[in-house]
């Protein structure tokens, strides 16, 4: 500051080498002060020019204020869209879960419908014989006693970074542990087993995909609530399980609820459809003869 | 006076126009306000300081937001744009603060 003339020289203090340092001691912008040695030397503008400069320095600042105003009016804008967008998201979910759940009860009704008539047709053996089929295959409405074994994340504590109430990522269920709930029951004698109203079968799948369980590609949600038909032992044999050990451990250590009880008369649903991906049913008439090596001589 | 009537009348401007940000130019915007804030900033306290350059200032604020958009784009292409948006706030900040506590100490002797 003390030689004006030194700052324009070449070489001559261009850059402080800790250009950090000189930031934090003196953040004006060094031109003022170039600009104020040379008014000092006597080197004045004209007045049209300095009438010009002044009132480009107004348009700046109106600039300036509109830069402001501007962006202020996006980040208002910005919040309620994103808000709005997710609202939507989650109306159209529920909106899809509805039909679907209005869709199923259709189809549960038109099965009912199928299973009349078809009883009507047959013979009762072979009515019974079906029956038992499908309630082993999980194709129909099955009820008698067993046990329900209840599930759950453990409370949420507040998580420190972000001041929000947040399940402990150790205190959640996991997909493994409804895996291996079911497999205990199905070892234990179970003969059906639905989590939270939704019927197991042979090919059904308990996944996770990013936090969410999924069972048979449908979300299930906490508390889960697994429910079986079994021996009457059931109960028993499943609290003596190594299962029921790491659940016990976990509702210990972690806090998750775990919950065994016993209880009579209940009813699991059907099952959807099983869906063939890869066979295809063959179109021939039961009448005509069929070439099946099982038909026999 | 007129500064501040100038710079009101423009939050008014921007605020009532319905002024559409290119969606290109939306990640350059916070930037832009950060580059703006400290050549305002600058020129109070040069104001302030009895220094103040009418030049100086139009060119530093026009300099000042080139630069830093000219930076993050930079940076978006090689991929560092948040990082590099972050030394900009920071350096910008850092001369806000500095700026603003000289103000203040040309306004309150303190």
């Amino acid at each position: 500051m003390a030689d004006p003339k030194g700052r324009h020289g070449f070489g001559v203090a261009p850059l402080s080498p800790d250009f950090l340092t000189e930031l934090f001691q003196d953040p004006l912008d060094p031109g003022y002060a170039d600009a104020a040695a040379r008014r000092a030397q006597g080197r004045t503008r004209p007045p049209w020019q300095r009438r010009g400069l002044r009132s480009l320095t107004l348009i700046t600042l109106v600039l300036v204020g509109m830069l402001l105003g501007v962006a202020c009016r996006h980040v208002l804008a910005e919040e309620p869209d994103r808000t709005r967008a997710r609202a939507e998201l989650v109306e159209r979910i529920h909106q899809r879960e509805a039909e679907v759940e209005r869709l199923r009860e259709i189809s549960d009704g038109l099965r009912d419908d199928v299973s009349r008539l078809r009883d009507l047709a047959l013979d009762d053996s072979d009515v019974r014989r079906l029956r038992e089929l499908e309630a082993l295959t999980g194709l129909a409405r099955v009820t008698g006693d067993g046990v329900v074994v209840q599930v759950a994340d453990g409370p949420p504590v507040l998580n420190p970074t972000s001041g929000e109430m947040v399940t402990d990522p150790e205190s959640r269920i996991l997909d493994q542990d409804l895996q291996r709930i079911t497999n205990t029951l199905w070892a234990s004698g179970a003969e059906a087993i639905a989590i939270n109203n939704h019927r197991l079968t042979a090919t059904s799948t308990i996944r996770n995909a990013s936090g969410a369980i999924l069972v048979d590609y449908v979300p299930v949600a906490g508390p889960y609530e697994v429910v079986a038909i079994g021996p009457g032992d059931l109960e028993d044999r499943f609290a003596a399980s190594e299962t029921a050990a790491l659940m016990r451990m976990l509702a210990d250590r972690y806090g998750i609820s775990y919950n065994l009880r016993s209880e009579r008369d209940l009813v699991l649903p059907a099952s959807g459809e099983p869906k063939l991906h890869y066979a295809k049913p063959m179109e021939t008439a039961p009448a005509a003869p069929s070439p099946a090596p099982s038909g026999g001589d | 006076m007129i500064a501040v009537l100038a710079l009101a009348a423009g939050v008014v401007l921007g605020l009532v126009l319905e002024v559409d940000v290119p969606v290109a130019l939306q990640p350059y915007l916070p930037i832009a306000v950060v580059a703006a804030l400290d050549a305002v900033f600058g020129g109070v306290r040069a104001k302030l300081d009895g220094i103040f350059d009418d030049k100086q200032f139009v060119v530093s604020f026009i300099s000042n937001v080139l630069v830093a958009a000219f930076i993050v784009y930079l940076g978006d292409q090689l991929g560092v744009g948040s990082q590099l948006s972050i030394g900009i706030v920071v350096v910008f900040g850092v001369r806000i603060f500095g700026n603003v506590a000289a103000i203040r100490r040309h306004l309150f002797r303190a």
